[in-house]
């Protein structure tokens, strides 16, 4: 597996951090260091850590030792709050919990873990839910295999991170580099910042990753205006580009003879599960393309059958080596997991003539406002543990509330928007006499929806 | 309203935190507020705000309230 094999690419930079670089052979003596260092703490044997993430040489050295020793690591992002972290360790009771470079030891007691258990990663970043996506080492290195077969991830190859450790997609795009020899330049600064920029033309980096929101954020800065003729491939997953984001990156990749990867994926798949051919970007940017080598999709209708003819909607499923053990939500979860025969992904789609599926929906009540994936289910039981009668809806730029009784309700979107990590300008809060509901006396989320339009369009004619 | 209450505002708005906090000193990433989203917002707030138009340099060496009063004064922005 990749984090074994690590001294086989000997002398080949394995990552370069703050401007120094690191040789896989330099790395495997770390990684081996730390494996020691880890295996003299109580416990002894298997132990579950929670490390906070960062982008930086630690937290890799950390996470190659856990995996190479089959510790148990649950990932969480470095900026977590700490209620956010206290909540995860009450429910986990870790062993060991790694902050800022210092190791504490929380709890002596050993754990019953599942034999195949390796990783714990968020289902959702920001609001620090407690519910896991629990994957195996076979998980990792499937993914990373299914990866370095579709893109083209070479040992001379160098990326940068520009996504969160902690998440599924940045930590795939580890993954699959240490697999293939690559290289990763270790960054900690957003794409906003100059020294992102100084390290990106100064280490000749070959390949980006980003979600929609670093691609608008990308195009805003004015990427396309430049020419970096070290850049061979970018990658796209985590949500749908809009049209506009999709056509600007299309002609950029043209007009560079840059390939473009338009992915998609899950963290319930360790990552990834399509990804569309670069060469077909231009006429179907829209469309998440096929399954990823050694993965199979497919479409099951209401009624519970598949579907096998074309332009039907269903919503998608997912079989391969990479699909999750199961979901976590407590330490004694982790004893146990009954392995899944199909992933379903909660996504609606459809696929064309040619065997590309395009999403065309979500099952799951899931928005990404600025990139960040807020739960409408999570957020009502919030606001109702909170006292709270309020109803969610939403779309990738707006979170929606409208809640019964609530006094002030800029406080309350201040609140939301601290608790979610959201921009305040992606939440709007509405107050509503009564939350409305259907005949069979269920949540109506379309009135809902009919009322905020109502409401927003008053607003705009008092404004005029 | 002067070009300083302009920006106090923009910043206060665009970051979401009270006017108070807007001090010259006050750098990209030193509060949590200040992200690169917020980072975003900010840069089409000040656009708006001023009438002008930001350039990736610009965007990306804007890392303080005193280095966005230096950008926009290289604009035009007057801030006597």
């Amino acid at each position: 597996m990749f984090f074994n094999q690590l001294a086989s690419f000997s002398g080949q930079p394995a990552c370069i951090a703050e401007g120094k670089a690191i040789s896989y052979q330099a790395l495997s003596s770390m990684v081996e260091e730390k494996v020691m260092q880890l295996s003299a703490l109580a416990p002894q044997g298997r132990k579950l850590i929670l490390l906070q993430a960062d982008n930086d040489l630690y937290t890799l050295v950390i996470y190659l030792a856990a995996l190479q020793a089959s510790h148990v690591l649950m990932l969480v992002e470095s900026k977590l709050s700490q209620d956010k972290l206290e909540q995860l360790i009450e429910r986990y009771q870790p062993n060991l919990l790694i902050t800022g470079q210092s190791i504490q030891c929380l709890s002596e007691k050993p754990i019953i873990m599942a034999e195949e258990l390796a990783l714990l990663l968020s289902t959702s970043g920001s609001t620090g839910s407690p519910k896991q996506v629990a994957l195996s080492q076979q998980n990792l290195q499937a993914n990373a295999d299914s990866i370095c077969a579709y893109l083209p991830i070479k040992s001379t190859g160098k990326t940068i991170t520009s996504l969160p450790f902690a998440y599924s997609y940045g930590l795939s795009v580890i993954n699959s580099h240490l697999n293939a020899g690559a290289c990763i330049v270790l960054n900690q600064a957003p794409v906003t910042a100059r020294e992102f920029w100084q390290c990106f033309e100064q280490e000749q980096i070959t390949s980006i990753a980003g979600v929609p929101h670093s691609w608008q954020m990308l195009l805003r800065l004015g990427i396309t205006k430049k020419n970096w003729p070290h850049l061979s491939y970018i990658t796209q997953a985590g949500g749908k580009l809009d049209t506009d984001t999709a056509k600007q990156l299309v002609d950029y990749a043209q007009a560079h003879n840059i390939l473009f990867y338009i992915m998609y994926g899950q963290t319930e798949a360790t990552a990834r599960m399509a990804y569309l051919s670069p060469e077909k970007v231009v006429t179907k940017a829209d469309s998440i393309g096929q399954a990823i080598p050694g993965g199979k999709l497919a479409l099951k209708s209401t009624d519970g059958g598949w579907i096998d003819k074309a332009n039907a909607e269903g919503e998608l499923y997912y079989q391969g080596q990479n699909v999750m053990l199961g979901y976590a939500e407590t330490q004694a979860n982790l004893a146990e997991f009954k392995p899944l025969e199909w992933l379903a992904t909660g996504d609606l789609a459809h696929r064309d003539n040619d065997g590309d599926f395009k999403i065309t929906g979500r099952s799951k009540r899931i928005i990404k406002p600025f990139g960040q994936r807020v739960n409408l289910d999570e957020v009502e039981q919030k606001l109702s543990t909170r006292g709270y009668q309020a109803l969610c809806v939403g779309n990738d730029s707006q979170l929606q509330v409208a809640i019964v009784d609530c006094e002030n309700t800029d406080a309350l979107k201040t609140e939301l928007s601290q608790w979610l990590q959201l921009h305040p300008s992606a939440i709007t809060v509405m107050q509503v006499d009564k939350v409305p509901v259907n005949a069979n006396g269920k949540r109506d989320y379309q009135q809902l929806a009919q009322m905020l339009k109502q409401a927003e369009s008053a607003v705009q004619e008092v404004t005029q | 309203m002067s070009n300083q209450q302009k920006l106090v505002q923009s910043f206060s708005s665009a970051l979401a935190i009270a006017q108070e906090q807007v001090q010259d000193l006050l750098a990209y990433n030193s509060i949590p507020e200040w992200d690169s989203t917020a980072h975003m917002i900010l840069i089409a707030e000040l656009e708006g705000q001023f009438d002008v138009m930001l350039d990736t340099d610009d965007i990306i060496d804007m890392s303080s309230v005193g280095k966005a009063k230096e950008i926009l004064t290289k604009h035009g922005v007057s801030f006597e």
